[in-house]
């Protein structure tokens, strides 16, 4: 086998080159730490490494959101948490203003009070997130929601829920609806309310009452309307029949359609006690009543009756309110649990994410040493062998 | 007196050998040089009683050392190892504009759909809305710069096609004008090795730009051949390449050949192999075609995505919401050659359902078959429009037998690709025009994480686009060391034979020295011996 020269020295150049181009390859995935900087160096692994990429970039904007969202559900538990306690402060006050022993000076200076707490709730109805926008809007943002105008409170936003997005399709409501929490509540034990009629002569006063037979509740809306003192008729004012009657005992309790209730006092003839199945109020309509009925002087008994079924009616209104408030105090609760759960997800997907990203693109420092010195030795005996080999010929030595 | 004829042949001889190996030592780095040497033989002898007596020796002639079939072998490792790098090379362009880093085009999608996600939460947020409008924006110029960059690539690979056929034509002519002198060069009876040599190097160098077949012919010319069977050099007569615009595709550039008057023969990228141009060709071809179209595809789908669900969508000015991206639609040709005036109209009917491949569609006077290339599989129909991967085809206009068009659906859309809308208030994130109304915005939210071509994610799509383009730079990056080390291999070989030795030409310098010493002796001695007789008559 003969060399030649001119190739063999050209051949051994080409490839000290591409032993130094690996050298150098290896120094700079050192360099850099990643052993995959264009596609080619790992095809295979292309969709992993976008798919883990792009997961880790969204579970970080997912945990921006969830940040977001962890504040917007702490204000509006606190207000909800303020809106409770300006709630109960008014129910106290109007159990207070229930004693017989009041002047109408004492209740003038309740109806003060609950002037505040109104002032209070309202404020609380229209609180905004350190985003500036109003919790309780709904979708809309631009005028504050709730507005007293000269027939009460009302509400210009809606029930719109603004949820965000904490996951790939996983998302969490982060307002509360307004509507439902202050104009929506309903009356009396929830089911039904019981008020006595403005015109009643006489000093029987009704109880919010209960339900004693569920099955039997018809929705529809009833009169218990004495004809004597010691009779009455109840009145299915819906359907407009009257349902049946009876003999008038104090204290015994009525019952009818699912429903019972105490009538306790003297009625007299004439009176009228309403027996309202669903409706509801808003809690500035509750009080905007307590107060107009505390400010009005109590001069007879049937004032005193009329002005204690207020006060009863109200407390039971108030408290459905501070049930609501409770209820979706609870609601926003459950939405953090499930935002920590969320928060949990994307850490463990990210760090999934992170792990496998780190496997296929980064370098292993400990198989890139030990490369890097055997390509070292290449090209460090390739030089050596270069030298050797070019050194000299037979001319060296023909002398 | 022979003795004297017999030194001065020896010295002859001995002067010759020098000479050749001094030709060999000055020529040792030559490129494309065949060692040669001197071919001795013993002058017939002289008849006397006593028998034969010698002569010397004569100089039968000089001979290159070479082997056709590993000169042949060499050559055409050559264009294959030429091919695989120029590919390999021009593919690693496109293939560093899928790279992952942070300045990438992955990356630029990811931030747009983190700067939905974020903003989505807070619709009315002004900011938020300004993140999402520029980081879509810098998406739109990532998409659209790598398609520019893509584009430019084929035009600089139409430039690198011009370059090649200019020098093939070079090559192809200075072939048959050395042809022509080797052909009288043969009359003398004797090997014109050095021409020999340098027309087997110009074989190597052509082969270097393109694949080719040479064949000796018993006049000693060569014949060359590219691997399509079109001739370019017969005898001393060279056919010339030309570039041409493709009556396909007016946006195209093609090769034919033109041996000796009439039309040119279109030469395709598949019916050659080897050489810097069939590289250019199929890297322009089919690789760059393969990801332009691959690119165009996913932009299309992406910007369909998003103009689709903000179109369901209010914007702060209380209108339906507009396109987010401005898409182009699909480019048709008709054929240059199509008897009929009609031309196409290509809609997308459904961007989910495209295909990562131009189409042809043929009329054969009675069928219209649609060939969709990337994997050549047909589809018939009596008339159109039709509607295939997508695509809705319609025609107007007269079509004949024959006539053919060349549709192009996704090529172009990514050098165009930009945002449609300009103002924040225009983002359509509500669905009933009040400004805390996200349901819209999650809409858009959403879209990464649902699936689009092919019932997979954006990020999906994505990696295996890039997957494809690493795998094609990957499996050409294989090939051009394969074939590397094939031509190494061949080289090798032929150096063994062909290749120049400086220590056996010391070694033959030295023989060749002491033979030339030794003849002169022999010289000296029959000088001698003439001058005894001359002594004798004193």
């Amino acid at each position: 086998m003969r060399i030649g020269t001119y190739y063999s020295q050209l051949s051994t150049t080409d490839q000290l080159l591409r032993n130094q181009f690996d050298l150098y390859t290896t120094q700079s995935q050192i360099a850099s730490g990643k052993k995959i900087n264009v596609p080619s160096d790992d095809p295979g692994s292309m969709a992993q490494i976008t798919t883990s990429r792009a997961s880790l970039k969204a579970e970080a904007s997912y945990e921006k959101n969830q940040v977001y969202l962890d504040s917007m559900l702490r204000t509006v538990e606190s207000t909800l948490g303020a809106v409770g306690n300006s709630l109960s402060t008014a129910r106290e006050a109007l159990v207070q203003a229930n004693n017989a022993t009041l002047t109408d000076a004492d209740r003038n200076s309740i109806a003060a009070s609950l002037r505040q707490r109104r002032a209070e709730l309202l404020t609380q109805a229209n609180t905004t997130g350190g985003d500036g926008q109003y919790l309780f809007s709904g979708f809309q943002s631009s005028a504050p929601p709730f507005a007293d105008a000269a027939g009460g409170v009302v509400f210009g936003g809606d029930n719109g829920t603004r949820n965000v997005l904490v996951g790939p399709s996983r998302s969490i409501a982060a307002n509360a609806d307004g509507d439902a929490i202050f104009m929506n509540i309903p009356r009396g034990n929830g089911v039904f309310s019981t008020a006595a009629a403005a015109t009643n002569g006489g000093t029987g006063r009704i109880e919010t009452g209960g339900v004693n037979n569920p099955a039997a509740l018809t929705g529809q809306n009833y009169e218990i309307r004495f004809t004597g003192p010691a009779n009455y008729d109840i009145v299915n004012t819906s359907l407009g029949t009257t349902l049946s009657s009876g003999v008038f005992q104090s204290g015994t309790a009525i019952q009818f359609g699912g429903m019972q209730m105490v009538i306790d006092g003297q009625p007299a003839g004439g009176d009228i006690f309403a027996v309202d199945s669903a409706a509801t109020q808003s809690i500035f309509t509750s009080l905007d009543r307590a107060i107009a009925a505390l400010e009005t002087p109590v001069f007879t008994s049937a004032d005193r009756a009329r002005l204690s079924d207020t006060m009863r009616g109200t407390t039971a209104d108030l408290d459905q309110a501070i049930s609501r408030a409770l209820e979706i105090r609870g609601e926003i609760g459950g939405r953090m649990n499930a935002l920590d759960l969320a928060g949990n997800i994307s850490a463990n997907t990210a760090l999934d994410a992170g792990t496998t990203l780190s496997g296929l693109e980064d370098i292993d420092y400990a198989e890139a040493s030990t490369r890097f010195t055997r390509q070292k030795t290449a090209v460090d005996a390739a030089l050596a062998a270069y030298a050797q080999t070019t050194r000299g010929t037979l001319f060296d030595y023909l002398r | 007196m022979s003795l004297l004829n017999v030194g001065a042949s020896g010295l002859a001889a001995a002067y010759a050998g020098l000479t050749t190996a001094g030709h060999n030592i000055a020529n040792v780095n030559t490129p494309g040089f065949s060692r040669q040497q001197t071919v001795q033989t013993t002058m017939p002898g002289s008849f006397t009683g006593a028998g034969y007596i010698g002569r010397g020796v004569a100089i039968e002639t000089i001979q290159r050392a070479y082997d056709q079939q590993l000169t042949n072998q060499t050559q055409y490792m050559s264009g294959q190892a030429s091919e695989a790098s120029t590919h390999h090379a021009l593919m690693q362009r496109v293939d560093r504009l899928f790279s992952s880093d942070e300045s990438g085009l992955g990356a630029s999608l990811d931030r747009f759909f983190s700067s939905m996600t974020e903003a989505s939460s807070r619709p009315a947020d002004m900011s938020a809305r300004a993140t999402v409008l520029s980081s879509a924006t810098q998406m739109a110029e990532r998409i659209r710069t790598t398609g520019a960059q893509l584009e430019g690539f084929g035009m600089s690979a139409d430039q690198g096609i011009r370059a090649a056929v200019g020098g093939i034509n070079d090559l192809a002519k200075r072939i048959g004008g050395i042809n022509d002198a080797i052909a009288v060069a043969r009359g003398t009876g004797q090997p014109p090795n050095d021409l020999l040599d340098q027309r087997d190097q110009l074989v190597t160098d052509l082969s270097k730009l393109v694949g080719v077949n040479a064949v000796e012919q018993s006049d000693g010319s060569l014949n060359v051949f590219m691997s399509s069977g079109a001739a370019l050099v017969v005898g001393s007569i060279a056919a010339s390449l030309s570039v041409a615009p493709d009556a396909s595709d007016p946006g195209r550039q093609v090769v034919s050949v033109n041996s000796g008057g009439g039309a040119g023969v279109v030469v395709s990228s598949d019916a050659i192999s080897g050489g810097q141009l069939s590289a250019l060709m199929k890297f322009r071809d089919v690789s760059l075609v393969n990801a332009q179209n691959d690119l165009g595809r996913f932009a299309y789908a992406i910007g369909d995505a998003y103009n689709q669900v903000h179109a369901a969508g209010t914007d702060l000015n209380g209108a339906t919401g507009s396109n987010m991206f401005n898409l182009a639609s699909p480019q048709s040709y008709a054929n240059a050659a199509n008897t009929g005036g009609a031309s196409l109209t290509v809609n997308v009917a459904n961007a989910n359902a495209l295909s990562p491949s131009d189409y042809r569609l043929d009329f054969d006077g009675s069928n219209y078959t649609v060939t969709r290339e990337r994997d050549g599989s047909r589809t018939t129909s009596a008339t159109l429009p039709v509607t295939i991967d997508g695509l809705a085809i319609a025609a107007a206009g007269a079509i004949n037998a024959g006539d053919s068009f060349s549709i192009r659906p996704t090529r172009g859309v990514a050098a165009v690709f930009t945002t449609a809308i300009t103002s924040t208030r225009q983002l359509a994130f509500s669905q009933s025009a009040a400004s805390n109304d996200n349901r819209n915005a999650l809409a858009l939210a959403a879209i990464p994480t649902g699936s689009m071509l092919g019932a997979l994610s954006v990020s999906q799509v994505f990696g295996e686009m890039a997957s494809n383009v690493g795998a094609t730079t990957r499996s050409l990056m294989l090939d051009s060391d394969a074939s590397q080390k094939l031509l190494d291999q061949a080289r090798t070989d032929q150096s063994a034979v062909s290749g120049v030795n400086l220590d056996e030409e010391a070694a033959k310098l030295m023989r060749y020295q002491q033979a030339y010493q030794a003849s002169a002796k022999v010289m000296a001695t029959a000088q001698t011996l003439f001058q005894s007789i001359l002594e004798l008559g004193r």
